[in-house]
């Protein structure tokens, strides 16, 4: 934990990533307050989304917004140290929790499984209904699992920044101690 | 992050190219179908030729669909006026997944419909959802004239009010 307030303090001590921060956060809210209530919307986004907004949804929107907003400047900070950004937890954070409202009542899911039906007749009927019912009676474990994967990307990045760039020798263990070695 | 770029880029094509690839072909002939009323009979669509009909086919685990029926809740007044007929069906084997039943979930979202003369509640049969709705989308409308002829498809009532209104006349 320690390792991930360090990290955070390097990054966030400097003006720019602050700002940087900022700004992706004043673009993510409103995406995420336009996005998250799109299920009552058949996967329509934008401004008529806003009046289906409940206190649960606000609520992971202002979390889901500030953790990607948190995120991406320490991901910056990384590229730009040289250093290797880890990307797929927060990659699949911003897809489920994209993709829950989009999928769960719109015609993408049915549309998609039509195009495999050719080959496998049964599946539109046997999984389409399947999986978007899941997915619109499960919304808040699923905003919650997106929740927890831009947590990871945070811990992971947080983590790397906090160990700075490491000058390894190809070639050699950089685990290598001198007890294991024998050199003492 | 490019994956997740990709992924929505996907997904917005298949949902606007899916309701675009609907709208093209229109206005078609509606085809005949039956549907099963509350007490189980089998009942024509032909019986409301004449009449501007939405039919519209919902999941009672739907969010757009509940949001749909307090929409409509709002509008009726306007719709019934204007000589909207609406057939609200539960979706054949409610979509594919277990919900409440049509009784509650009308009850709970849309009670005041339950009374509306020009409101009729059922259940999609098997072969309406073959020639209606064989991908099974959880919530999908048509709005059939009075020559029997489909002149407009879409889904989530809530979100797409205009449609109807512009359908019978209202602006």
């Amino acid at each position: 934990m320690n390792g991930v307030l360090t990290g955070l303090g390097i990054v966030f001590r400097l003006r720019t990533y602050r700002i940087t921060a900022l700004a992706i956060f004043a673009l993510a809210l409103p995406f995420y307050l336009m996005t998250l209530p799109s299920s009552f919307t058949g996967g329509r986004i934008g401004f008529a989304t806003l009046r289906y907004l409940d206190a649960e949804l606000t609520f992971f929107a202002l979390v889901m917004a500030g953790l990607l907003a948190l995120l991406l400047a320490l991901i910056v900070y990384l590229v730009r140290q040289g250093q290797r950004a880890r990307k797929a937890s927060a990659s699949g954070g911003v897809a489920v929790g994209v993709l829950t409202p989009i999928l769960c009542c719109s015609p993408a899911l049915p549309i998609a499984l039509g195009f495999v039906a050719g080959a496998f007749p049964t599946l539109v009927g046997a999984i389409g209904g399947t999986l978007q019912g899941f997915i619109a009676t499960h919304k808040t474990e699923l905003f919650s699992a997106a929740t927890v994967l831009l947590l990871i990307a945070l811990y992971q990045n947080a983590r790397s920044v906090a160990k700075g760039p490491s000058c390894r020798i190809p070639g050699v263990d950089t685990a290598a101690t001198p007890e294991r070695t024998g050199l003492t | 992050m490019h994956r997740v770029f990709a992924t929505l880029f996907i997904t917005g094509t298949l949902v606007f190219g899916g309701v675009a690839q609907a709208a093209k072909d229109l206005p078609v002939k509606a085809p005949p179908a039956k549907f099963a009323s509350g007490g189980g009979k089998q009942i024509p669509l032909a019986r409301y030729k004449g009449q501007k009909v939405m039919l519209w086919m919902f999941s009672t685990w739907c969010p757009s669909c509940a949001a749909g029926f307090q929409a409509l809740v709002e509008q009726q007044p306007v719709l019934a006026k204007a000589g909207l007929r609406v057939i609200a069906l539960k979706n054949y084997r409610n979509g594919g997944y277990p919900g409440p039943s049509l009784q509650d979930f009308v009850k709970r979202f849309g009670s005041p419909l339950l009374k509306a003369p020009n409101w009729t509640f059922g259940e999609v049969t098997a072969d309406m959802a073959a020639k209606y709705n064989p991908r099974r989308y959880p919530d999908i409308y048509f709005l059939i004239d009075e020559k029997g002829m489909l002149q407009a498809v879409d889904g989530a009532p809530g979100a797409t009010m205009s449609t109807i209104k512009k359908f019978v006349g209202l602006s």
